[in-house]
């Protein structure tokens, strides 16, 4: 009975080796890919991030070109002609000034 | 019979052998790169995939008093030429060329540097968001573009001497640009780039943040230097001067509300910045100040008790002779006093006076008006003036003197004496400055005169302007005080009869003061070149504008009763 037994353990031996060698190799792969995939994941993320934070500079900058255009549009001396060419606005009498406590008899 | 199942097992021993022998070698090699040759490795890493790259700051905003934008900030594409072929190049330099205007020398440089073939040419920086647009609609093989910032000035021309500009790199060069460059162009940061293989940026880490510039706030008033210019143009254009310079200030704090110098220049086009243009006469334009220092000269006299208000001076009919020169007045003066001197602006009678005073008291009190030395004003190149030591005087010196001859201010300058007079007796240090920076204007007030004379100088200027030279000045409704000033040019080393500067400073109103203005035209043509023809109206102009900008309004006592009844709401209704 005895050999028999022995050659039984011999039989289970291998298959328990590829068992753990099969284990082995799919731990490797699987740490493998999920280190590739954490770095590759990493970079894209680092992508997205600097695409939008070139848009914010963007944006920013677009900001700061209609705020300048704004105050070029409301230059004094463009409201000046404005409101006198074409809006024919004339300048204050202060004889023609009168004041709220004048009328009240103030 | 070779048994099956051994030489399967035997294959499964052999690939599982070689697996491990590969992951054992795998293990070896990366202990090998990432521990024993990680110096190595983490060098060679660095070089190819990081960059550090200077960022440069964002230059500090200048606001006026108000907190209006005059100077900010604005991106600027800049195009460069990729040298690959001579040839193309030079096709592509005659196309771009036709969109900008190049001067004949700066085409010839660009020709000659792709020539060279030098590989990278700057062909145009920091130019408009439009001006980018119609070069790249273009369509150009060799040109590109990046972008950088770029200063601008939304208001154009306005308060152009006050800021200044800036080059080409953004330091100042002129102005508030130049004088406080310091604090405004912040400091550069770093940053450290990360890239693949393609040199496409995966990460950034800011090594040191670049810090804006601080913004400046100026005490100017954005539409009272509006005011200023737009008279200012009008009587040098009216009269064919050759130039003007206005300046408001409120006496009372020193600061300085509007300085305007013509010609006007845009400090956005960096090609109009000549010399005689951009030099700011406000604090640069050094003159013999004429009648104007006559106010000098008055309240010294009355300081020392020199003279007495009621006392009668012979003027001599308008011809004085002193050590051989003649002292003239525009119209024959028999007896007048101080005040109708001042009024009617009698060099003669100032003259026969101004000889009773010690040289060395008149001396001192000149310097304490602060004839002579540079004001400490926030601007660059600021001119101090020239008042010789007494022991340098002729003896036609002390009567040319009193009568604003052989001594040199700026407009500033003598506004600050009129300020004197105007806060009664106190010299108030100017300053264009709004916020605490450690270049602001450190003196501090002193007194000059005592209140008494102030007030009685007061009164002199009033009459100026209600019955004497000044006339032109007063502003409806408003008492007002000022001195007008004719002096001749001194050209080739005589003293010209073609050539004047013309004067009017004053202050409004005359009990308060809330505005002291002075008013400087430079060499007025056709005739006309009194002070108080030329200067004394601008005067008027910029502060009645101006008051009723700040909604000062005068006692309606001051005018006509029916005008104010007419525009009552009942009786309109009626």
């Amino acid at each position: 009975m005895k050999p028999s037994t022995v050659s039984a353990r011999a039989k289970d031996r291998p298959s328990k080796a590829w068992g753990f060698y099969l284990a082995m190799v799919t731990l490797f792969s699987f740490l493998t890919l999920f280190y590739l995939w954490h770095h590759i994941d990493v970079l894209r993320a680092g992508y997205r991030i600097e695409e939008l934070k070139r848009e914010i500079t963007k944006r920013e900058s677009e900001i700061q070109q209609l705020q300048a255009r704004k105050l070029e549009l409301m230059r004094l001396e463009r409201v000046d002609s404005i409101s006198r060419d074409k809006l024919k606005m004339v300048k204050v009498d202060p004889k023609t000034v009168i004041r709220e406590e004048q009328l009240d008899g103030r | 019979m070779v048994d099956k199942g051994s030489t399967s097992r035997k294959r499964i021993l052999i690939l599982g052998l070689t697996f491990f022998g590969w992951f054992l070698i795998n293990v070896f090699r990366l202990f090998y790169v990432q521990v024993l040759s990680n110096d190595k490795y983490k060098q060679k890493l660095t070089r190819q995939n990081e960059r550090v790259l200077e960022v440069s700051s964002e230059r500090g905003t200048i606001l006026d008093r108000n907190r209006r934008p005059l100077a900010m900030n604005a991106d600027g594409y800049s195009f460069y030429l990729e040298n690959r072929s001579v040839e193309e190049s030079l096709k592509e330099l005659a196309r771009f060329q036709s969109l900008f205007s190049y001067t004949p020398s700066e085409t010839k440089r660009l020709e000659s540097m792709i020539r060279q073939k030098r590989s990278f040419i700057w062909l145009k920086r920091k130019v408009s968001e439009e001006e980018k647009e119609r070069a790249i609609s273009l369509g150009f093989e060799n040109i590109s573009y990046i972008t950088e910032k770029r200063r601008l000035y939304p208001n154009r021309s306005l308060a152009c001497h006050i800021l200044g500009a800036v080059d080409i790199d953004n330091k100042g060069v002129e102005g508030v640009e130049r004088k406080a460059d310091e604090y405004l162009r912040g400091k550069s940061g770093r940053v450290l780039i990360h890239q693949d293989a393609r040199r496409k940026v995966y990460e950034m880490q800011v090594l040191e943040p670049p810090r804006k510039g601080d913004g400046i706030i100026l005490t100017i008033d954005s539409v009272i230097q509006h005011i200023a210019e737009k008279s200012l143009r009008k009587a040098v254009e009216e009269y064919h001067a050759d130039g003007g310079s206005v300046t408001v200030m409120s006496p009372f704090t020193g600061e300085i509300l509007a300085m305007a110098s013509y010609p006007y220049f845009d400090p956005n086009e960096r090609l109009s910045l000549n010399g005689a243009t951009r030099s700011n006469k406000g604090v640069e334009f050094s003159y013999e100040p004429g009648s104007t220092f006559k106010v000098v000269s008055s309240s010294t006299l009355l300081e020392l008790s020199q003279v007495k208000e009621s006392e009668q001076i012979y003027c001599e009919n308008g011809h004085f002779l002193y050590k051989g020169k003649v002292f003239t007045d525009t119209h024959p003066y028999g007896y007048l006093t101080l005040k109708e001197i001042m009024t009617h602006s009698s060099n003669i009678g100032i003259i026969k006076l101004a000889l009773l005073l010690d040289k060395e008291k008149f001396y001192g009190y000149q310097k304490s008006f602060g004839i002579g030395e540079s004001t400490g004003v926030e601007l660059p190149g600021e001119a101090g003036g020239s008042l010789r030591r007494v022991d340098r005087w002729s003896g036609l010196t002390l009567p040319s003197m009193s009568i604003g001859y052989e001594v040199m201010v700026t407009p500033l300058q003598m506004l600050l004496v009129m300020n004197t007079v105007a806060t009664g007796g106190w010299y108030v240090p100017p300053t264009i400055l709004r916020n605490e920076l450690p270049l602001k204007n450190k003196r501090t007030r002193y007194r000059v005169i005592s209140s008494e004379t102030a007030s009685r100088m007061k009164g002199f200027l009033a009459s100026v302007v209600e019955e004497g030279t000044g006339k032109a000045g007063g502003v409806e409704g408003f008492l007002a005080g000022g001195k007008t000033g004719t002096a001749r040019k001194l050209v080739g080393g005589h003293y010209s009869q073609q050539a004047y500067v013309s004067s009017f400073i004053g202050f409004i109103p005359l009990d308060k003061p809330l505005l002291s203005i002075a008013v400087v035209i430079d060499n007025p043509k056709g005739g006309v070149y009194y002070g108080g023809a030329v200067s004394a109206p601008v005067f008027q102009e910029i502060a009645s504008d101006t008051l009723t900008y700040l909604k000062v309004f005068p006692d309606p006592s001051a005018f006509a009763a029916p005008i104010m009844a007419a525009n009552r709401p009942e009786e309109v209704k009626r």
